[in-house]
């Protein structure tokens, strides 16, 4: 892939409902195809995975699939400057969950990994079983890229966004 | 008390199979867990091995899980809690986990398992 340190490839973009066949459509495509070491295919598919899911539980726009479920609508764009990939999600937030996200993220990107693991396995144990695992999945997705979260809330229209990027190297 | 055999998805990769046969004891979870009614799928799963554990007979419990995601490992953990539960009360349990060679981040994830269990996970490679 021939790309100089600041242009960027985009891998792939998507913008809609963020049901399970389209993730694990995309995620395919990810693992298997993409031109990198399994390493790196495997820990942007997880990324990937998680991210994806984060939008198709929380995002407040949802559309209705069958058997009356809802799942989320965003975007989630990839793209490769030739040797990391960036993976971005933006979907709506509740306004109030701005500032309790951007505290979270920032508590997740100060701790060490040790902490991070730590905290994963204190938090998994608390959860109930019928828990979506939200607040583990970003310690997940900071633990899998190896790399700083890149969180951001934005206001458009009166609608509240939340963007979160991760870097797999 | 029959085996359990679970693959009503076989065309949807983040449903695992579900394999545990009852007559030799050897059970084994294949594949990727990302499912999004994650208690609606290990729930029988998780009551199968409690009533299985109630025959007091051996289990070697595989696991080949290439990806999990964060509320399928809450599952994991709870199968691996009963297993230590089961041999700290004197069942033969040998649990493995197979993973591919390339990903040091799947061995990560089993000896975290090990770790916070107390359960012996012996990983294995295949390629």
């Amino acid at each position: 892939m021939n790309a100089n340190a600041t242009d960027k490839k985009i891998v792939f973009s998507y913008e809609g409902p963020f049901n399970m066949r389209i993730i694990s459509s995309l995620g395919k495509y990810l693992a298997e195809y993409l031109d990198a070491s399994f390493e790196t295919r495997m820990s942007l598919y997880r990324v990937f995975i998680e991210i994806s899911q984060n939008v198709a539980l929380y995002s407040e726009d949802r559309v209705k699939q069958e058997l009356d479920n809802t799942v989320g609508v965003g975007k989630v764009h990839i793209e490769t400057d030739g040797k990391s990939y960036f993976c971005t999600t933006k979907n709506r937030i509740r306004p109030e969950h701005g500032d309790i996200l951007i505290n979270y993220c920032q508590r997740i990107n100060e701790a060490t990994t040790n902490d991070l693991i730590k905290l994963k396995e204190k938090l998994r144990r608390e959860s109930s079983i019928k828990d979506n695992g939200a607040h583990i999945g970003l310690i997940s997705i900071r633990l899998f890229s190896k790399n700083l979260l890149d969180v951001s809330i934005t206001k458009e229209n009166d609608n509240t966004y939340f963007t979160i990027s991760s870097i797999i190297s | 008390m029959e085996s359990l055999y679970i693959n009503n998805y076989p065309d949807l990769v983040y449903y695992p199979l579900v394999n545990f046969n009852y007559y030799s004891g050897v059970c084994e979870i294949v594949g990727e867990s990302y499912m999004e009614e994650t208690f609606k799928f290990y729930e029988p799963v998780i009551r199968w091995l409690k009533d299985y554990i109630q025959e007091k007979k051996p289990i070697e419990f595989n696991l080949k899980l290439t990806y999990f995601n964060t509320a399928s490992s809450r599952f994991i953990l709870e199968i691996l809690d009963l297993l230590k539960s089961y041999q700290d009360n004197g069942g033969q349990v040998k649990v493995n986990w197979y993973y591919k060679r390339e990903d040091p981040d799947m061995l990560m994830e089993i000896q975290g398992f090990e770790a916070e269990t107390g359960l012996k996970i012996t990983p294995i490679i295949f390629d």
